[in-house]
């Protein structure tokens, strides 16, 4: 099962993507559900529920905004 | 035919180049506004552009914008640093004594000049044109010094001229500008492809490519590269992104803030093809410059302008019994491209003391025999 973890912009979703594959995270871009609970339409990255916490502190620790998560 | 008007664009474009623009119209979605394969095919291709362009130019990826020209690269970057000091409630009633400052060269294409030159009509900016040395490098960057002041807030400069092809110091003048705070913009319209710059080493806010020239690519696209230095710009067109869609602001963060509309994908992937063919060792175009340089010095109804120590394979030209537009058209009857009168940048030719002239510009693409055609043909005008 994975989730995705919100980003601000699809160029931020790839350098995510990117970012969590070079620590052996896997990681694809996704669409985001357009909701008002991430300000309309968005990318995120998926990652493996299980690597769901690692993956968050990969991205934050690159100072990327988490806008949220949501399920695939 | 002779093409020696790549100033103007490179011809002919790579057609490994042209061919990757082509075939990414069979494969390419609107990139950044689905999830499916076309759109993210495309949206892959150009991510992997701006990895491409931050890696050259010492950015990273959000960092690299992607605009239709050079000249609206110029104009987001100029009016975006610059935004919030132009608005009328912060200007009015200042005199000019106290209005903040903005210095370019005397090399500057229109590009530059005329969005400062309206600023200024406006009564919004003072501009200051910054004379350049083309004898003394050192005597350029000490006049930029001593005309940075308290009340500056930019300066923007070319990095090589599109008239006679003077290479500018930029990175001392980048350099002595970041310790003061000051941003920089750069039009490397001209030097894209013939000199690497990297942008955060050397301090640059903006630098802004044309890179249907230098880099070979095709017409329509070109990247600005951000510097981690560079202010927050202010934009200066709004639209969709594909993101943070409910807001009617623009998304806060770097690329898309100043993305707005659909990215000329096909074109931005063929932008990679031809970044990855540049190479910075002086090819065929500066030996051609050179001779002929030294050939036409020779000729005494000819005569040279803006010949320095450090340009690019671009020359200036006049013949002392026609004006620049007629041995132009002469030399485009004989099939041999070139450019008259003022390039799009008066402040050059006056700086140069010329009335217009014929410009020559060279790439590797031309050879020795077009050359001596070339210098045949203009001592039978």
């Amino acid at each position: 099962m994975e989730k995705i973890i919100v980003l601000t912009s699809l160029t931020h979703a790839m350098q995510a993507e990117r970012l969590l594959k070079s620590v052996g995270i896997c990681a694809s871009v996704a669409k985001t559900p357009a909701t008002t609970k991430f300000g309309g339409c968005g990318y995120g990255v998926a990652v493996n529920i299980h690597r769901f916490t690692d993956a968050l502190g990969v991205i934050g620790h690159a100072n990327m905004q988490i806008l949220g998560n949501a399920d695939c | 035919m002779i093409y020696f008007d790549n100033s103007a664009t490179s011809f002919p474009k790579d057609e490994r180049v042209i061919r990757t623009m082509c075939e990414a119209y069979s494969r390419f979605g609107n990139p950044g506004r689905s999830g499916h394969q076309a759109a993210m095919e495309a949206a892959e291709a150009i991510f992997s552009c701006r990895e491409a362009f931050a890696q050259h130019y010492g950015s990273s990826p959000d960092r690299i914008v992607f605009c239709p020209s050079a000249t609206l690269a110029l104009n987001m970057a100029i009016k975006g640093i610059l935004g919030p000091i132009t608005q009328p409630s912060f200007t009015r009633s200042m005199k000019k004594s106290r209005l903040p400052k903005v210095l370019i060269s005397s090399f500057e294409h229109n590009s530059v000049y005329r969005p400062l030159y309206k600023l200024e009509k406006e009564g919004k900016i003072e501009l200051v044109i910054v004379p350049v040395d083309l004898m003394s490098r050192e005597n350029t960057i000490s006049t930029f010094k001593k005309a940075i002041d308290n009340r500056t807030v930019l300066i923007v400069i070319t990095h090589a001229s599109n008239v006679c092809g003077h290479v500018l110091p930029i990175t001392d003048i980048s350099a002595f500008a970041l310790s003061k705070g000051i941003p920089v913009v750069v039009d490397a319209s001209q030097s894209g492809g013939h000199i690497p710059v990297d942008v955060d080493a050397v301090g640059i806010s903006a630098l802004c490519l044309a890179a249907h020239k230098g880099l070979r690519a095709p017409f329509g696209v070109t990247a600005m590269v951000l510097g981690k230095n560079c202010p927050k710009l202010n934009t200066l067109i709004e639209g969709g992104t594909g993101s943070l869609s409910l807001s009617g602001n623009m998304p806060a963060d770097l690329p898309d803030l100043l993305e707005p509309g659909t990215q000329n994908a096909p074109a931005i992937h063929a932008l990679e093809k031809a970044l990855s063919y540049v190479s910075y060792v002086h090819g065929r175009s500066y030996e051609i410059y050179e001779f002929l340089k030294t050939e036409m010095s020779k000729l005494c109804n000819i005569k040279l302008y803006g010949i320095s120590d450090s340009s690019l394979p671009i020359m200036l030209f006049n013949h002392t019994s026609f004006e620049s537009e007629t041995v132009a058209a002469k030399l485009s009857d004989k099939g041999i491209c070139v450019r008259g009168g003022y390039h799009c940048s008066p402040l050059a030719h006056h700086a140069l003391g010329t009335e217009g002239g014929v410009r020559a510009s060279f790439s590797d693409m031309n050879t020795f025999a077009e050359a001596e055609k070339f210098l045949d043909i203009l001592t039978k005008i």
